[in-house]
């Protein structure tokens, strides 16, 4: 018979179905797991009334201590006059990368300072700050400009004796000048309280620069200087070695150079340096005594160098004229009578203050008597 | 080249150290090269103490050694410069002219500078020497121990020649004492005001008069040797100048134009040429006198007035006065004429010129602001400084060494007089020259011989 067949094989699918559905059920859970259902988390609340909300909300808008948004860039406002800074708060330290060098040269702010930071939101675009032209100044008609460049710098060394300044704890009395004041300008003078002179001061002529045979005379007398000056002679210099006999006869011509050079060595100083505030006593002994009053108008125009000779007890020994520069003999005659009394009267009207330990720097001084400060033309 | 780098290594390095030992013992013992130099610029400008011992009366002197010590006191404190120790400080006295000077004593009152003298009357002779030391030195100032003999009449002008000599050695500069000034002496109500030309010392002293009143007379100068002196007169009516000789009082015009005015009258330095203004048609310029040929040579020809000549000590400029840029300003021009050219540029209206002695300075009269100066300027009309100021301030003349200048005040209101002052050019020690009665227009003479 040929039904047969077809009922085995629906049996069999049959069969197949549910052998799959019960392996299914029992091994369902283990192949396939779901996952864990969320923990539930509980938490205690408490319930507050319409007033304590409103307290709640009216104490939330007032500022609070959260940090700002990145400011936007705005014109950078007028720099005001402020008290001093408070104290920033020490920046927290990170490890960064060293800074590039800086050249030192380069300005840099007084005070650290925060730099905007960039901001990842949009913003506005900041409104230029109005250009304001400078008020144009008027130019003075008469105004007179040149074509060429005038040196700021003279290129030229002073000639002047140039007084070495040393820190000193005296403080030396500021010279005043004398002011001429004449029945014309009185009231001017009064009311500028005699501070200012009505002219301005005469800038002293500059010496004549030495002429090169000068020069040379005085690099050959300090080449050839006394044995008792071991630092003036020359470094012993091989005969053949002509390069290094130049380069000492050039180091000893540019120093000696210096006008004041010729003393022949009898007078130079051997001990310590006199400090500005023993200077500036010698120099207030002697000036109060120096008196022009009587002098012409042209010893009032005529500077003078005296070199003085000192015992050790402080009294000139000797006074003699080294320099002059003035329009007249008689003047100069004049004005070292002046300065010699000045000096004899500051020695005998309490003495010129010198320290008794450095007698061998002031055995001779070279007092420059310059009146051109007090010259009345 | 390594060969000549080899070669030439050792001796650079060798160089090298040699330069610099050089530098480092060599350079801070020639920064001592010299004694240590001290700059005193500041001093006192204040009247130098000195001591007048009182003059010995060594035969007949009586009252003249003590007059003429006063006169020498007088003349040195007078300048300004000198303040005279009172005799009853003195702690030395000095009772021979020929004993030794104990400076001690005078270095004890701050006497800077001693003078001590004697004199002698024999006859109508006196003889005075005299000598001035340095206390702090210790020593006769060179050139200071001198002596003049003369009348007794002349005793002032020994007097004066002693200051003379002390004032000299000790500033400097030339004396003016023994000089005399010719001035207008005033009188009469200032409406209706009587002048007569005088002359007198330097100081007021010894007034002599030259002319009456009967007419105005203006402007005296003295010829530069003391002998003549130039005036302006209005005896005829009209300005004229006139020549006097001192000694004999005579007098003559000068330039007798018809129709024109003759004023402001010079001598050259020499002596033989006399520059004036004249007024003719209205126009006034400047002319040349020669007293010796009586050329006349014209040196101005311009529409405006020009006035007021005065020679350089050289003679070979005038510097005179000019209105013709519409205000009275100062010019300078060869002595042969020109234009000139102008060197006051201030504000206000210059006048009066005169060149100084010394050749350095122009004294004048400025007005400004309502108010009169004497000032002075450099020749080219630099360095303008005012000396005084005043109501009325002008005509300024000269001292013989070019240090002082004189001229006349005037004081305001219906009252008003008109007298003589003398200011040193530093403006310092402004003071009136003590005068019988009103004066106005002094004029230095030079040092007398």
């Amino acid at each position: 018979m040929r039904v047969q067949p077809r009922v085995q094989t629906g049996t069999l699918v049959s069969g197949l179905g549910h052998a799959g559905l019960i392996l299914w059920v029992i091994l369902g859970d283990w192949l396939f797991a779901s996952a864990p259902a969320d923990q539930v988390i509980v938490t205690q609340v408490s319930m507050m009334t319409s007033a304590e909300f409103d307290a709640l909300q009216a104490a939330a808008s007032t500022p609070t201590p959260s940090p700002e948004p990145a400011p936007k860039p705005q014109p950078r406002p007028e720099p005001k006059p402020e008290p001093a800074p408070a104290p920033a708060p020490e920046p927290v330290v990170e490890p960064t990368p060293a800074p590039e060098p800086v050249p030192e040269d380069l300005p840099t702010a007084a005070e650290e300072q925060l730099l905007p930071s960039p901001s990842q939101e949009e913003q506005a675009v900041p409104d230029a700050a109005e250009i304001v032209a400078p008020v144009p100044t008027d130019v003075p008609e008469d105004a007179q400009t040149s074509d060429t460049p005038t040196p700021a710098v003279s290129d030229q060394p002073t000639a002047e004796p140039v007084v070495p300044q040393e820190p000193t704890e005296a403080t030396v009395a500021e010279a005043t000048g004398t002011v001429l004041e004449t029945e014309a300008n009185r009231d001017q003078t009064e009311a500028l309280g005699m501070t200012a002179s009505i002219r301005p001061r005469a800038k002293p002529e500059r010496p004549p620069e030495p002429a090169p045979e000068d020069v040379a005379a005085e690099v050959a007398a300090a080449v050839d200087a006394p044995q008792d000056q071991p630092a003036d002679e020359p470094a012993a210099a091989a005969p053949t070695e002509d390069a290094v006999a130049d380069a000492l006869a050039e180091a000893l011509a540019e120093d000696t150079s210096d006008p004041t050079s010729d003393t022949g060595g009898s007078d130079l100083p051997q001990g310590p340096p006199l400090t500005a505030g023993e200077v500036g006593d010698v120099r207030s002994a002697i000036g109060n005594k120096w008196n022009l009053g009587s002098a012409s108008t042209d010893a009032l125009r005529t500077t003078i160098v005296v070199r003085v000779s000192f015992s050790p007890e402080g009294q000139p020994t000797d006074i003699e004229l080294l320099e002059s520069d003035g329009p007249t003999e008689a003047a100069t005659s004049t004005a070292f009578s002046a300065a010699r009394r000045a000096v004899l009267r500051a020695s005998q009207d309490g003495g010129i203050p010198l320290p008794a330990d450095k007698y061998d720097t002031w055995r001779v001084l070279d007092l420059v008597f310059d009146p051109n400060g007090m010259r009345l033309r | 080249m390594r060969s000549v780098f080899r070669a030439i290594l050792p001796v650079g390095v060798t160089l090298a150290l040699a330069v610099g030992l050089a530098l480092s013992t060599v350079a801070p013992v020639l920064a001592q090269n010299a004694p240590p130099r001290i700059v005193i610029g500041s001093g006192v400008i204040e009247p130098m103490p000195i001591a007048i011992a009182g003059f010995i009366d060594e035969g007949g002197a009586g009252d003249y050694a003590r007059e003429i010590s006063r006169v020498v006191q007088s003349d040195l404190e007078g300048t300004g410069l000198f303040r005279a120790i009172p005799e009853d400080a003195h702690i030395s006295r000095v009772t021979s002219f020929d004993s030794t000077v104990a400076y001690e004593d005078w270095k004890a009152i701050n006497a800077q500078v001693l003078v001590t003298g004697a004199v002698s009357v024999s006859g109508d002779r006196i003889t005075v020497k005299f000598r001035a030391h340095d206390v702090f030195n210790g020593t006769t100032l060179e050139g200071a121990a001198l002596q003049f003999a003369g009348t007794t009449q002349g005793w002032r002008r020994m007097a004066h020649k002693v200051a003379d000599v002390v004032y000299s050695k000790i500033t400097g500069e030339g004396g003016y004492f023994d000089s005399r000034v010719v001035f207008v002496s005033e009188s009469g109500p200032k409406n209706e005001r009587l002048k007569r030309l005088a002359v007198m010392d330097y100081d007021g002293a010894n007034v002599q008069y030259l002319t009456d009143s009967a007419s105005i007379v203006l402007a005296p100068r003295f010829s530069p040797t003391g002998d003549r002196i130039l005036y302006t007169s209005y005896e005829s009516g009209f300005p004229r100048i006139t020549l006097m000789d001192v000694g004999s009082l005579d007098r003559r015009s000068l330039d007798e134009q018809p129709g024109t005015m003759t004023f402001a009258p010079r001598f050259s330095p020499d002596g033989g040429t006399v520059v004036f203004s004249l007024a003719r048609g209205g126009n006034t310029d400047i002319y040349a006198l020669n007293l010796s040929s009586g050329g006349l040579s014209q040196l101005t020809n311009a529409p405006s007035i020009e006035t007021a000549p005065s020679f350089s000590p050289d003679g070979s400029q005038i510097v005179f006065e000019s209105d013709r840029t519409g205000t009275p300003q100062i010019y300078v021009m060869p002595a042969s004429g020109g234009e000139g050219q102008r060197i006051s540029g201030g504000q206000g209206r210059y006048g009066t010129p005169v060149w100084s002695p010394r050749g350095d300075l122009i004294a004048f009269t400025k007005q400004n602001a309502g108010r009169f100066h004497i000032g002075v300027m450099r020749t080219d009309g630099s360095e303008e400084r005012l000396l005084t100021a005043s109501f009325l301030d002008e005509g300024p003349t000269w001292a013989p060494n070019g240090r002082v200048l004189m001229f006349t005040r005037e004081t305001s209101g219906a009252g008003g007089q008109a007298s003589l002052w003398s200011v040193d050019i530093t403006g310092r020690n402004l003071k009136q020259i003590p005068t019988e009665g009103p004066a106005s227009d002094p004029a230095w003479s030079p040092l007398l011989p």
